[in-house]
């Protein structure tokens, strides 16, 4: 099965949400779990991110394993892509896709 | 810690009475450490598997279909996407399955609004904005959210609905409340051989404070409903957490959709601060002209004093509520978390569907639909900019569309218009719309205002009388209505109305003025 698999560029563990927390496969399959206290301490630096699978691959002692998101939480977690910090300025003469006016790709930059 | 807290919100919140309330929702135990098995198994839930068949007649509030105090209607318009609609509602019908008890009505409207999280009313109405239809990603949140919406109403929350009300209200009524003090104090009342006339001295001015007003006032509404419907106590989110995930998982939803909307709900509640701060200074600002054209136009001290409060009170509850609900969706998903590993725990690694989501939202004439709207709120936007030129090319990209004569769509064209001064073919698009039924307060203000500035009494009334029929609240315009008869120097219906009006605490007081 392919997914998206992607760097993760400045993602981090923040906290461990269950105990215990499973380790898994990259297919997200269970390999063990294990109890909280022994995990690294958070925050822990993410290597890889898997959206499709919602995985996030840590070194745990000294092995790249798989954490389901269920269990963790992230420094990145889900967003509304809609308001912005101020209200946003509409490009209706450089944008080509109209419909994504203010969402965003119209947010005031600052 | 919790002394800390305290004292945090002490500092932030106007009144003592906010503080409690703030520490339960931040320190209190959750509702799930204090039983074992399933929420639905429970003795508590299983005294509502039996509907009270006095309990839709006690909330009728009305006889005459005309008696819900304002701040009880709906805020926003209607959008009508039917291959949307039936979607949704399927969903919810498929999760109503797993309650055991007996079923209430529950039906699923969209609402245009950029707000993020659902509400549902006491009805069984359970209101999506388009926001959040905007930012989800799989049907299982979608689910998921509409479980917590309906585990409100199969729990009877409203019931116990007072800070529901108190916050609900305190952010609603400020922009009517700006759009009525412009309003009276630009209108001079004459007196002639014992007739009243009531004259706009700056007609332009008080326009133009009006559509600002508006303009504001729809910008505001996609925030101001986030605030009414995460004004629950906390026990009363948690418990429709629980009952809504047990739903989601007998409809064999993937739990974590539940997880994704409450990430949503935080990230949501941080970027609507400065937007909220933004409204209430912006508001600050036509309130207090408002106010100086008020005491140039002599009027009392208390109209003053009456709009100030409003102001106030205002500005320190949406303070409050976000010091709170900010907090508590990390907490409620924290909860959440537990309580489906203790009760869930292979089913909480289900993976989300997003495919079926995605198809729907792909539907030619929804898409259409949805794009439309963001292009009419794309057009607000950038009136609020002032940038007229962007503004109208969104506006009008929004016509070609199947929702073009839906209100939310003609409301941008008509706030369009207005901007350039083109009054005429402003009221031509309000006359487009072709259902006022979907239409909220906002757009028949806009209408009835546009009528009384231009001194037509008899179009303001016949707006006025649509308004009431459809949104069930004669509270809502009846000040307008009272200018409108002053206009049309009916006497004894002003009289009548006056009477009315002193039953109505938000409104008697300027009520009592023009009468």
């Amino acid at each position: 099965m392919l997914s998206s698999t992607s760097y993760a560029a400045g993602l981090t563990v923040e906290q461990y949400t269950n105990d215990p927390i499973a380790l898994l496969d990259a297919e997200g399959r269970l390999l063990k779990k294990i109890a909280r206290s022994e995990l690294p301490a958070t925050p822990l630096a993410a290597q890889q991110w898997n959206d499709d699978l919602e995985l996030v691959q840590v070194e745990v002692a000294g092995q790249l394993v798989w954490l389901d998101g269920v269990d963790v939480r992230l420094s990145q977690g889900k967003t509304v892509p809609m308001p912005c910090a101020s209200l946003p300025k509409a490009r209706a003469d450089s944008a080509t896709n109209l419909s994504t006016i203010g969402y965003g790709a119209g947010c005031a930059k600052n | 810690m919790a002394a800390a807290l305290l004292l945090t919100c002490l500092g932030g919140c106007s009144t003592l009475k906010g503080a409690p309330d703030a520490l339960i929702n931040l320190a209190g135990q959750s509702t799930q450490s204090g039983f074992q098995g399933k929420y639905l198994e429970q003795e508590e839930v299983r005294s509502y598997f039996r509907l009270d068949p006095q309990h839709n007649h006690n909330l009728r509030l009305s006889y005459d279909g005309r008696s819900l105090p304002a701040n009880e209607i709906r805020q926003q318009n209607v959008v009508l996407i039917p291959a949307l609609q039936n979607y949704l509602q399927g969903i919810v019908e498929r999760l109503a399955k797993g309650w055991p008890g007996e079923q209430p009505q529950l039906r699923v409207t969209v609402t245009d609004s950029y707000s993020f999280g659902p509400s549902a009313d006491p009805y069984g109405n359970l209101y999506v904005p388009l926001g959040m239809l905007e930012s989800v990603e799989s049907e299982d949140e979608i689910a998921a959210m509409l479980a917590h919406e309906m585990s409100h109403v199969l729990l009877r929350h409203h019931d116990r609905r007072q800070a529901f009300n108190e916050q609900r209200e305190l952010l609603t009524n400020i922009a009517t409340t700006a759009v009525i003090a412009t309003m009276v104090a630009d209108s001079r009342l004459d007196r002639g051989a014992s007739k009243w006339k009531v004259v706009s001295k700056n007609p332009q001015a008080t326009q133009k404070a009006v559509g600002e007003t508006v303009l504001y006032t729809s910008l505001a509404n996609t925030f101001s409903d986030n605030v009414w419907n995460t004004a629950w106590g906390r026990a009363q989110e948690d418990q429709a957490d629980l009952l809504g995930t047990d739903l989601l998982i007998k409809a064999r939803y993937a739990p974590r959709g539940a997880s994704h909307s409450l990430q949503r709900l935080s990230d949501f509640q941080g970027k609507q601060e400065p937007l909220l701060a933004g409204f209430i200074q912006a508001r600050r600002g036509a309130m207090q002209d408002s106010l100086q054209r008020l005491d140039l136009n002599g009027f009392t001290q208390e109209i003053n004093t009456f709009v100030n409060q409003g102001l106030m009170t205002t500005v320190s509850a949406v303070g409050q509520h976000l010091t709170r609900s900010h907090m508590s969706a990390q907490r409620r998903d924290d909860d959440l978390r537990q309580y489906l590993q203790r009760e869930y725990d292979a089913e909480r690694y289900h993976r989300v569907n997003k495919r079926n989501w995605l198809t729907v939202r792909n539907t030619p004439s929804v898409k259409a639909s949805l794009d439309a709207y963001k292009n009419a709120y794309g057009a607000n936007e950038a009136l609020a900019q002032k940038n007229l030129k962007d503004a109208r090319t969104l506006a009008e990209r929004a016509l070609k569309s199947p929702v073009a004569n839906q209100p939310g769509i003609r409301r941008s064209l008509f706030n369009v218009h207005m901007a350039t001064g083109d009054k005429r073919r402003a009221l031509a698009q309000l006359n487009a719309i072709k259902d006022w039924s979907l239409a909220g307060p906002e757009v028949y203000e806009q209408l009835v205002h546009y009528h009384l500035n231009n001194g037509d009494a008899v179009a303001a009334l016949a707006t006025i009388e649509r308004a009431e029929r459809h949104l069930g609240s004669q509270e809502q315009f009846i000040v307008e209505k009272m200018l409108a008869h002053k206009l049309k120097k009916d006497e004894s219906e002003l009289r009548m109305l006056g009477e009315k009006c002193k039953q109505m605490p938000n409104r008697k007081d300027v009520c009592k003025k023009i009468g």
